[in-house]
């Protein structure tokens, strides 16, 4: 029995989920907004932290669920342990600015210089 | 085949080397449709700044925005620049000169509360294409 091109399919096909599967996000479905003059290159090397919020409300810090009530101190916990780290903001693109500006507004009481706000690129930019 | 090498006929008995490329170009095949399928899902950027509260050396959240160029969304999703409302087309174009007028490369965004967060994404995006180097949001509710 030859099973060469058996072996061949199944190794593309592990090459395919190591691929995919750290991309999928469990914690929650978002729609992000599409814009055309995105970020040259991430900065700095280190993986940021990601932040989501969807459009009902809820908060998630990389996997956990956040309480609206308590999810300052794990921020400011985070930043303790690793100064350096950036923040990403992963929002509905339906949610309404008055929650995202809370949120701006506790990450820059904490500390934080800035936030990259996750965003898919479009092409074919006007002009 | 052509693996003739000159003058010299291929013996007898003994098989013409030749290379089965199909594998290679199968593997290569799948490699392009599995990258053609995963860029477009990998999400891109924004860098926004939320500038210092506690130090000086940004300018304060303006109010009376004489020298800053403030941004703002309203709910209804149009774009103002120093509180006047400005059309989407013609945004970037008005927004270089007012920049080029001010000597800034900075602008300063806030958004309505109730706006949606995508309208106020796209504003800065708007806002970058048309020369803003710095993009500050203000935490204070500014826009009406």
């Amino acid at each position: 029995m030859n099973v060469t091109p058996l072996v061949d399919v199944v190794l593309v096909l592990l090459i395919i989920f190591m691929v995919v599967v750290p991309m999928l996000d469990k914690s929650a479905h978002i729609e992000l907004q599409g814009i055309f003059n995105v970020d040259e290159d991430p900065k700095g090397k280190t993986d940021p932290w990601t932040l989501s919020l969807t459009t009902d409300g809820r908060m998630y810090f990389e996997q956990d669920e956040l309480d609206p009530d308590t999810f300052k101190t794990k921020l400011v916990e985070a930043l303790e342990r690793e100064p350096t780290r950036r923040l990403i903001l992963r929002a509905d693109r339906a949610a309404p600015y008055g929650k995202v500006r809370k949120l701006f507004a506790t990450c820059q009481e904490i500390g934080f210089p800035g936030i990259s706000l996750r965003v898919n690129e479009l092409k074919n930019k006007p002009e | 085949m052509g693996m003739d090498l000159g003058k010299k006929p291929s013996k007898p008995g003994r098989a013409t080397p030749s290379m089965n490329v199909t594998p290679l170009v199968d593997v290569v095949l799948v490699l392009l449709i599995i990258f053609m399928v995963v860029t477009p899902l990998m999400a891109k950027q924004f860098w926004i700044h939320l500038p210092n509260k506690k130090e000086d050396n940004e300018p304060p959240p303006p109010n009376d925005t004489n020298e800053n160029v403030v941004v703002t969304v309203t709910k209804a999703g149009e774009i103002l620049i120093n509180r006047e409302v400005v059309s989407e087309a013609e945004f970037s174009h008005r927004l270089k000169r007012v920049l080029a007028f001010k000597g800034q490369r900075t602008i300063f965004f806030d958004a309505d509360e109730d706006a949606e967060f995508g309208k106020a994404v796209k504003a800065m995006d708007l806002a970058r294409g048309g020369g803003a180097e710095t993009i500050a949001v203000v935490t204070e509710p500014l826009a009406r």
